[in-house]
């Protein structure tokens, strides 16, 4: 565990992950992200904000959640204003560039009247899963938007879930029920 | 007669003023309230976003007063503001393949 060099990061560190609380991130997501915030430090920092200890259970791992229909949705809008974030700016840490973009997408979904399908740990996890090729970002080619595919996905995108909806019944209630968290979970095997 | 200029076009001056004070009167805020993310939501460089930081009132009128606009589009490509629309879909699903389309223009 790297000790941090001033009192000063100290502060930063802790205000950051106590941020990340507050937007619902799991321990272990702050502690990875956060070398410097012991698990120790992350259980009790979560007590004192939500007034509860942290949620159990493993973390949602799967990549197949993000190819679900509404999911994939959800996740190519976070992608778009993560990249969006990560162009404007080129010295943010990640946390902190999670903590921005997760903001605007919760803000911009409730302006949008659209119910955010996409917790803080699994935009965490979409944002570690694209860096590591799992899954990537792919062209539509009706309508040029960027989706996400899987990391094997090979070819072109020829219809992105959205360019396709008209096949589907009922669109609009499809994105507004809000899937519950935590259905597709797999196992924590660390 | 090509690219000629009207000759009774108004110069919408009062209007440009206008924006362009509220335009710096909002990124100011958004600069005191937090600057790391007035830095990504405005696309405005650290050093012009400290600047305006400093600046006074009488300085953001005067700046304000310029017959030219001082804000510009961020969005460079020009098919990036296209909203398509298709009445099968419902307005919210529009909203938000729109939403997606342009950020991801915005980052090609």
């Amino acid at each position: 565990m790297s000790k941090p060099k001033s009192r000063l990061e100290d502060v930063r560190n802790i205000e950051l992950a106590a941020e990340m609380i507050r937007l619902g991130a799991r321990t272990q997501v702050i502690c990875y992200e956060i070398p410097a915030i012991s698990v120790d430090k992350a259980i009790s920092l979560c007590k004192e904000i939500t007034g509860e200890g942290p949620a159990k259970g493993s973390l949602p791992f799967s990549t197949e959640w993000f190819l679900e229909f509404v999911p994939n949705i959800h996740s190519s809008l976070f992608l778009g204003i993560y990249r969006n974030c990560e162009k404007s700016s080129d010295h943010f840490s990640r946390a902190e560039l999670l903590i921005a973009a997760y903001r605007l997408y919760i803000e911009w979904t409730k302006s949008a009247e659209i119910e955010a399908d996409l917790s803080f740990t699994r935009a965490w996890m979409l944002v570690r899963n694209v860096t590591s090729g799992s899954l990537k970002a792919k062209k539509c080619e009706t309508c040029s938007g960027h989706f996400i595919v899987d990391g094997f996905h090979h070819g072109k995108l020829e219809t992105c879930n959205l360019c396709s909806i008209k096949q589907r019944t009922g669109p609009l209630a499809c994105l507004n029920t809000n899937s519950e968290e935590g259905q597709f979970q797999d196992a924590w095997d660390n | 007669m090509k690219n000629a200029l009207k000759l009774k076009a108004t110069s919408h001056l009062d209007e440009i003023q206008k924006v362009n004070l509220n335009y710096i009167i909002l990124v100011r805020r958004m600069i005191d309230d937090d600057i790391e993310s007035a830095l990504i939501q405005t696309g405005i460089s650290r050093a012009m976003c400290e600047r305006i930081a400093k600046m006074e009132i009488s300085e953001m009128m005067k700046v304000a007063s310029s017959p030219f606009l001082i804000c510009s589009f961020n969005i460079e490509d020009a098919s990036a503001i296209e909203c398509k629309s298709d009445g099968r879909k419902g307005d919210r699903v529009q909203y938000l393949h729109n939403e997606i389309v342009r950020l991801s223009k915005r980052v090609a």
